[in-house]
């Protein structure tokens, strides 16, 4: 320091000064040393924290030199500081991830901003570990960065576990995704938190569009008091159902249809709250499928039922069940009305079955000539009706009932019919499974329709039959016929000639000549009674069925016969039940029948002595529910192997028999849902009976 | 019995009217009628001696016109018989004519040729009842002549003459 004079008062103020500065430098040294220390302090405390933090650090250079290392990084890295310290993290990293830490160094040196990147650590202990490097730079008192620091995390485990967490996830996802039921999960609020695809498909929405609504409008009013139960049960305050399976349950698609479902429902509980796993399986198309079986099952019986019916139908009774089965046809497809038609071998005039007799084949005759080509015709709207179909349209109209489908029946390459079912809804006219069902149902009504056929080509032939057998039986009985007719004209000859020998002598007086005439009169008729029933049973024709009294039957019988049992020394005696119901039946066909039983039981008595020749003639009401009309002679009897054969025909025991009287009984009596039988008596003889069933109609 | 005017014929049919018109065509014919209805009814009645017939049905119930004839030979009653039937069968004509009917005519008989039948066998019975007598007379002769006589052979007998058909 150079010596200079000091002024005095100016030195003193100098001096004081600089003791006043040196004091203040003094403290400021103080201060700053303090603050020394206590940056030391701290800088030792943070060293400290780094060194212990519980991260595992690093402070690295742009290069990847490791510049500081916390305690924690070196045990992660897992070398001594010495291997670390000054050389590259690279050095540690396998080498696949050199590229990741080069350009995330170069990310995190290019800006501010915390870069993060899983690198690969050798250990040099055991396997690589996997550690998140998360690096922010530092930049240095120039603003220049030169460092940046480093956190080292080892997420191998967590990774690991993640991973797992991942796998599994995906795997619960997929099968979620690719689950065949519907899976909703819902909240406790009862909003929707999932919906896997086969949900969306069956609600028939997105899922987006569901997620955060509420789910109880997927489900039907008459299901949602289950759902409320179950999920909902706190916010009511009602304990429901324990979850689980639910059973059917209809929801609502998007669109408002509606499908039955099977639901089971499950609850998680969680931090999150609770949640309702709803897991919806379509059974709709088991339920079709077991309708379908179902109806296809009740269409099988009903053509089975119907075709037995059919197998075992007499003339009498056709109508009537054609009539019932194809009620039950209608009822089954659910349509209004049916119709059976019949087309004739030839030429014009079908025939029609109708319930309510609402069709007539004349007034479709568009229709009824499709049918005939074999055509398969649905009408669903007027308008398609093309023009040569005027007729039909005004039918229509008048009838009101389309739509309609009308299927021909074929039988032996011939149409022989068709059937009409009306109304039929559009849809259902079309559809592939009603035409299924009316070609079985037609099958049965085809069938019946070409039996009727043949049955009336045999019914013909049988009655063409029956007249021969009628004829011939006829002349078994001329003898006791001419008889018959020669009475009543003995009579009125005798009568005639009396009254010519009268007038010839003028011994005449008026009372005797009106008495004369009067016998004449009542002996022609009596002579045209005769004729009258010779006609009736030679008469050739349709049967007519009427309501019969039996005895009367039995009676004219007798009538006819009673002069051929004469001749033959036959008493005729009638047990006849005078309470007896009418009958239903053609008259002449029953007198054949009685009359055939009659010749043959007096014929089986020719060779008895006179005296013992008895023919009884018995009606009663002594089978269930109907009448039986027996025939007894006290003849030879039936010889054992006689009984059944007796029946065939062309069978006979008897020299000019043609062997076809018995056939021609029976089939009558079929015909007439009675039975014909033979049997022998106790005492001697056989009886010929048959029964038929009583009159609903009354007499 | 009172006197008759005319020959009774006795009707035998089962049949009313047959057996009513009939009756009606013979009395206007001038003669009696009685009618049965059965081969009984008429059996039942006395014996007529005069000059009488039987018009007879073949089929009845119960006894046949054919038995008839058989109970009234066996009765020693020679009573001359027309038959009438409604089926003439070869059979009962041959029985019915080897049993001596006057005829046998078929239903419905012809008003002539049941008069004519019914007028021969009244002359027979007057004639029968002549030959009858002489029959009588006849045997009584017979037993009259000795064993050599009628060793020698039989005298001449008159022959019995055959009804004639006479009309009215």
């Amino acid at each position: 320091m150079k010596k200079v004079r000091p002024p005095t008062d100016e030195v003193q103020r100098l001096v004081h000064e600089l003791a006043v500065q040196e004091l203040e430098l003094e403290r400021q040294n103080e201060e700053i040393r303090s603050a020394r220390h206590e940056l030391e302090a701290e800088r030792d405390r943070v060293a400290d924290l780094y060194q212990l933090a519980p991260v595992a650090h690093l402070t690295l250079d742009p290069m990847g030199t490791v510049v500081e290392a916390t305690v924690l990084a070196v045990a992660l890295l897992g070398v001594d500081y010495g291997r670390l310290n000054r050389r590259r993290l690279h050095e540690r990293v396998v080498p696949a991830d050199w590229v990741t830490l080069s350009r995330h160094l170069a990310d995190v040196f290019a800006g501010a901003a915390r870069r993060t990147c899983d690198l690969g650590i050798l250990t040099g202990r055991d396997s690589a570990r996997l550690v998140r490097v998360s690096s922010v730079a530092v930049p240095d008192a120039r603003g220049q960065s030169t460092r940046c620091r480093t956190a080292l995390m080892d997420i191998t485990e967590r990774k690991q576990a993640e991973e797992g967490l991942k796998d599994s996830r995906a795997q619960f996802e997929s099968i979620i995704t690719s689950a065949l039921d519907g899976i909703v999960t819902v909240g406790g609020d009862g909003r929707v938190v999932l919906m896997n695809p086969a949900a969306e498909r069956m609600f028939g929405c997105k899922a987006a569009t569901v997620i955060g609504h509420a789910f109880d409008r997927f489900i039907h009013e008459s299901s949602r008091k289950w759902y409320r139960a179950v999920i909902l049960a706190d916010a009511d305050g009602v304990a429901g159902p324990a979850p689980g399976r639910l059973g059917a349950v209809v929801v609502r698609r998007a669109d408002g249809t509606e499908i039955p479902v099977e639901a089971s429902i499950s609850e998680v509980l969680g931090s999150w709250g609770r949640l309702f796993t709803v897991i919806l399986r379509d059974v709709s198309a088991r339920q079709r499928a077991e309708q379908a079986l179902g109806e296809r099952l009740r269409l099988e019986q009903l053509v089975t039922q119907l075709a037995m019916t059919f197998g075992h139908l007499s003339t009498v009774e056709l109508d009537q069940e054609v009539l019932r089965g194809l009620r039950a046809v209608i009822d089954f497809l659910g349509v209004d009305r049916g119709c059976l038609i019949e087309f004739p071998r030839a030429g014009k005039g079908a025939r029609c079955w109708a319930i309510e007799d609402w069709m007539d084949v004349e007034d479709f005759p568009w229709m009824a000539a499709r049918l005939q080509r074999g055509d398969f015709v649905t009408v669903s709207r007027l308008e398609e009706l093309p023009d040569e179909a005027a007729v039909d349209r005004q039918s229509y109209l008048t009838c009101r009932v389309k739509p309609q489908v009308a299927l021909p029946l074929e039988a032996g390459g011939r149409i022989v019919g068709g059937l009409v079912f009306s109304t039929i809804g559009d849809d259902r006219a079309t559809s592939d499974d009603l035409k299924r069902q009316l070609h079985l149902v037609g099958e049965v009504f085809a069938n019946l329709l070409s039996r009727k056929v043949a049955e009336v080509e045999l019914q013909k032939l049988r009655e063409d039959l029956g007249h021969v057998n009628r004829v011939s039986t006829i002349g078994e009985l001329t003898t006791s016929l001419a008889h018959e007719l020669n009475q009543p004209l003995t009579a009125i000859l005798s009568c005639a000639q009396a009254g010519q020998r009268l007038i010839d002598v003028d011994a005449m007086d008026r009372g005797e000549f009106r008495e004369i005439l009067r016998e004449i009169v009542e002996d022609g008729r009596r002579a045209a009674a005769v004729i009258d029933r010779l006609r009736a049973l030679l008469k050739k024709g349709d049967p007519q069925l009427t309501v019969l009294d039996l005895n009367e039957t039995v009676a004219e019988v007798v009538r006819l016969i009673r002069s051929d049992a004469l001749v033959r020394d036959i008493s005729i005696r009638l047990e006849l039940d005078p309470t007896l119901s009418p009958a239903r039946g053609d008259r002449v066909q029953l007198q054949q029948v009685l009359l055939n039983l009659a010749l043959n039981g007096m014929d089986a008595m020719q060779e008895l002595r006179t005296g013992e020749r008895t023919l009884v003639f018995r009606t009663a009401m002594d089978c269930p529910g109907g009448i039986r009309v027996s025939v007894r002679d006290s003849g030879v009897g039936i010889s054992g192997r006689d009984v059944e054969p007796m029946f065939q025909p062309f069978y006979t025991t008897k020299a000019g028999g043609m062997g076809i009287g018995l056939t021609i009984a029976r089939s009558i009596i079929e015909a007439h849902d009675g039975e014909l039988e033979a049997e022998n008596n106790p005492d001697g003889g056989a009886t010929f009976s048959f029964t038929l069933p009583v009159s609903e109609e009354g007499p | 019995m009172t006197a008759r005017t005319a020959p009774l014929v006795f009707i035998v049919d089962d049949d009313a009217s047959v057996r009513k018109s009939l009756a009606r065509l013979v009395r206007a014919a001038g003669f009696d009628v009685e009618t049965f209805a059965s081969a009984r009814d008429f059996l039942a009645r006395p014996r007529y001696n005069g000059p009488s017939c039987l018009v007879l049905d073949v089929r009845m119930p119960g006894l046949t016109g054919l038995d008839l004839q058989e109970a009234l030979a066996t009765a020693r009653q020679h009573l001359p018989i027309v038959f009438i039937t409604g089926h003439p069968d070869v059979w009962a004509q041959v029985k019915a004519m080897r049993g001596g009917a006057i005829d046998f005519l078929g239903k419905p008989v012809n008003d002539q040729d049941l008069l004519d039948a019914i007028e021969r066998a009244v002359t027979k019975t007057g004639r029968a009842q002549h030959d009858e007598a002489r029959i009588t007379d006849i045997r009584n002769r017979i037993k009259a002549v000795t064993p050599s006589e009628a060793g020698r052979g039989m005298g001449p007998i008159d022959p019995i003459p055959r009804p004639s058909s006479q009309r009215q």
